[in-house]
């Protein structure tokens, strides 16, 4: 749930990019931190390897202002997407709101993309949450390669969305779908605010 | 009850779906299913709580069933339907409407269509309306079962549009005017006239508006606000060094969009927590009961998440509920406390209805033999019988607490029934009436503290107290106490009492002074020896169904023996009736004097010991225990008399 504290009015929503190494998680939250003016982002911390892969985790704080009286306030995470960091992957996961699970379209990263996805489930099975429980939203990034190297989103989301999450295409570098994958998430997660168990 | 869609604003865009929800609300058992499709924030929910609250709140009677079909999808999706399936099922079966909102949500979720179709055909077939909402037609969602399809199709199909900008501009003055914060003038109507694709994406840009309104003081002019919305050029960020991508951005507004969709989304689930306590609040007042919590949480809007709030207001109603229907069972004349209507008044609710339950236990009521009608007036008991009758007729306010004083046997427990079942038949009721020794039984039978405060609650509540006996309380601390508590209760709401006692109340020892000075502060009456005129009143009353009935020798006889008390006199009469009983005879002066004064002239037991005088009365002093009144009839012959005299 996200956490809202009423005392201090306050609304935090922590939010992860999640995938296998070099699928582009921490490309969408480069452009996502590009477009975000700068009184309401927060540095971001990136903590890269000499060339240039994730070697801990990327952090962007955004500020959304007073909504409703509340001070909302998005937290976005990337993991480390290489397979030996699993431990910081589950560092990131604790907490989570949500999840943007992007995947790398290109065919040949396939076999990546679902053992990540797996390591995903795992990880979150360890820490007591069903992932039908955890707000999810597909992202299919590097939609923009030539056609014949990348798998369509039909294909993917027969190969992944068996629970029909929301699901984007995107090219995250130069933002297609970056923000609309954002916002696809963060509606997810924003309707738990007042989710209850659901009667029956 | 305010109308719930009074606050719907309704213009052309949004009236026939209106005119349907209103028309199902107003006429809900009918055989109808009715379609609604309007992009998000149309106001398709607004509209099915809407139905629901009108027709919950204009007949208590009724149930509407309001389901989210996508919470449903995700729970069916985590636990399947099995059980709770069944039970919801069957819940939306019996209802007078069923709203279901969000079918968009349920593409491709077979088994929750699959069950929604179960339930529209079940209702159709029941004769019973059914109302469905979705932010896309038909046509445009995939992944839907074609039973489902083909069945929606048929439905009456209403569309919500966007309303135009007089709607829009009512709506948003609305919402103005619930945040409390002061904003420019027409603001409302600059929002209202922007283009935008749904109501909910103007309450998003209004919301925005306010949130930066609220930290300055002074209004923000209409085209500041508006430029806050992004709607001037939008200045390109591009932050140097911190690794945005070298292209150009596609959409320099992209973060506004974002900012926006986030802001009615937080805006709507806030609203949702208000509606929550809106609904609550709501779903209370129909059944009749204050709800001043909810209102005061609502109003403070700083209290947190309401549910907590709402379930612990729903845990002290339901019990008040049931408390109040409880009291109407076993006290009518309670069931209309205002207490019951009020949650915030449990605890005295709890207190009244355990006093209730407490007051309906067993008493012990005057004896229906023992009616004023029935007793011999004389001479000796007519001032008790003239206050007796003013008690009757002004219980509580004459002579309370009425105090007959007298010795054993001259018929004080007959007068106190009688006065018992006098109020009883004026409609004063219960009225307890016992003697002191069945008091001091049922007080020492109780070994809990609560076991007394129930017996005590008990006798708290009735209509009167009449005690038989009381001096027998004589050095009882605790039933002195008790029955002070019980006095006190009585006199403070008028109620009457009345008691009997066997010695005067000078005479009373070991008596909480208290209780002396409140029976002193009373009408205390002596009941005397019964006269000629009582024992005559008696006799006749005791041969009334007898073959001697007219026998006024016999009669004259009787009531002309010497006796000291109504009890002495019946004796007589009672032996002589049985020993002609036995001897199958009509009793007669002749056979009454034979019977009774054999008796008398039966040698007498030498004595053991003489007797011994005391005040001039001599107890028989024959080892047995007896009253002073029985020593009449045990009179020793003039023989043991001088004896004693010379011993």
């Amino acid at each position: 749930m996200p956490l809202v504290n009423f005392t201090a009015r306050e609304i935090t929503c922590k939010l992860v990019y999640y995938g296998p190494g070099r699928c582009g998680k921490t490309t969408n939250l480069q452009y996502i931190h590009g477009r975000v003016p700068e009184a309401r982002r927060g540095r971001m911390v990136s903590l890269a390897t000499q060339s240039d892969r994730t070697l801990f985790f990327d952090f962007l704080p955004i500020e959304l202002g007073v909504i409703s009286g509340f001070t909302t306030r998005f937290q976005l995470y990337t993991v480390p997407g290489q397979v030996y960091y699993n431990a910081t992957r589950r560092l990131v996961l604790q907490g989570a709101d949500g999840v943007v699970f992007v995947v790398d379209s290109q065919a040949r990263r396939f076999d990546e993309n679902v053992e990540s996805f797996q390591n995903l489930q795992e990880n979150l099975l360890e820490q007591g949450v069903d992932i039908r429980q955890l707000p999810l939203v597909l992202q299919y990034n590097k939609q923009d390669l030539p056609p014949d190297l990348v798998l369509a989103p039909t294909e993917l989301d027969e190969a992944f969305n068996f629970r029909s999450v929301p699901s984007l295409p995107a090219d995250a570098l130069h933002g297609t779908g970056v923000f609309e994958t954002l916002k696809a998430l963060s509606t997810v997660v924003l309707q738990r605010l007042a989710a209850r168990p659901p009667t029956l | 009850m305010t109308d719930p869609f009074a606050s719907f604003v309704v213009d052309a865009a949004t009236q026939a779906a209106h005119s349907a929800a209103r028309m199902v609300a107003e006429t809900p058992r009918m055989h109808y299913l009715l379609l609604m499709i309007g992009t998000r924030g149309a106001g398709k929910s607004h509209l099915l709580k809407a139905i629901r609250d009108r027709l919950t709140g204009s007949e208590p009677a009724r149930t509407a069933e309001l389901v989210g079909l996508g919470r449903l999808a995700q729970h069916v999706q985590s636990r399947g339907l099995a059980d709770a399936g069944l039970a919801l099922r069957e819940r939306l079966l019996r209802a007078d409407v069923v709203l279901l909102d969000d079918l968009d949500l349920i593409e491709r979720q077979l088994p929750v269509q699959s069950f929604v179709f179960d339930v529209i055909e079940s209702r159709l077939a029941a004769g019973l309306a059914t109302v469905i909402a979705s932010s896309r037609p038909l046509s445009r969602m995939t992944g839907l079962d074609g039973r489902l399809v083909r069945r929606l199709r048929d439905a009456s199909t209403v569309e919500l549009n966007l309303p135009g900008p007089v709607a829009r501009t009512v709506i948003l003055e609305r919402r103005i005017a619930e945040s409390g914060v002061p904003v420019a003038p027409r603001l409302a109507a600059a929002v209202g006239g922007l283009e935008f694709g749904s109501v909910k994406e103007y309450l998003g840009a209004l919301n925005r508006i306010l949130a930066v309104q609220q930290t300055t003081p002074t209004p923000i002019p209409v085209d500041d606000a508006l430029a806050l919305l992004g709607l001037e050029p939008a200045q390109p960020s591009h932050p140097a060094g911190d690794g945005p991508p070298a292209s150009e951005p596609e959409s320099p507004g992209e973060f506004d969009a974002f900012l926006t969709e986030v802001v009615a989304n937080v805006s709507q689930q806030f609203d949702q927590w208000r509606g929550r306590l809106r609904e609550a609040i709501s779903h209370w007042q129909a059944q009749g009961l204050r709800t001043r919590r909810l209102e005061q949480a609502l109003a403070s809007d700083s209290s947190g998440d309401p549910e907590p709030i709402v379930a612990a207001f729903g845990h002290d109603a339901g019990e008040l509920l049931r408390l109040a229907a409880e009291a109407r069972v076993i006290a009518p004349d309670l069931a209309s406390a205002e207490i019951f209507r009020d949650p915030d008044q449990l605890l005295a609710a709890r207190h009244l209805v355990t006093e209730a339950r407490a007051r309906r236990a067993p008493l012990s009521a005057p004896l229906p033999d023992l009616t004023l009608a029935r007793l011999g007036v004389g001479v000796s008991n007519r001032v008790a019988l003239e206050t007796i009758a003013a008690v009757i007729a002004e219980p509580g306010v004459r002579h309370n607490p009425l105090v007959l004083v007298g010795p054993s046997g001259v018929g004080k427990t007959h007068l106190l029934h009688g006065l018992g079942n006098a109020l009883m038949a004026n409609g004063l009721s219960p009225i307890a009436c016992l003697s002191a020794h069945s008091f001091l039984g049922e007080l020492a039978a109780l070994k809990s503290s609560e076991e007394i405060a129930q017996w005590r609650a008990r006798y708290q509540w009735v209509a009167g107290l009449l005690l038989d006996d009381v001096h027998l309380l004589s050095d009882e601390g605790r039933a002195n106490a008790e029955l002070l508590q019980i006095y006190a209760a009585l006199e403070e709401s008028g109620r009457p009492m009345a008691f009997t006692s066997a010695r005067s109340l000078s005479e009373l020892a070991g008596f909480d002074p208290r209780l002396l000075t409140r029976f002193e502060g009373g009408t205390v009456v002596d009941v005397g020896v019964p006269d000629r005129e009582v024992r005559v009143a008696v006799v006749r009353s005791l041969l009334a169904d007898t073959p001697a009935a007219e026998d006024v020798g016999l009669i004259d006889y009787l009531a002309g023996r010497s006796a000291d008390s109504v009890r002495s006199v019946q004796g007589m009469v009672h032996r002589v009736l049985a020993e002609a009983g036995a001897e199958r005879l009509t009793p007669s002066t002749a056979f009454a004097r034979e019977t009774l004064e054999a008796v008398e002239t039966k040698p007498v037991r030498p004595l053991r010991r003489p007797p011994t005088a005391t005040s001039g009365i001599l107890s028989p002093g024959m080892g047995v225990v007896r009253s002073r009144e029985k020593m009449v009839l045990e009179w020793p012959t003039p023989a043991d008399r001088l004896l004693a005299e010379f011993a």
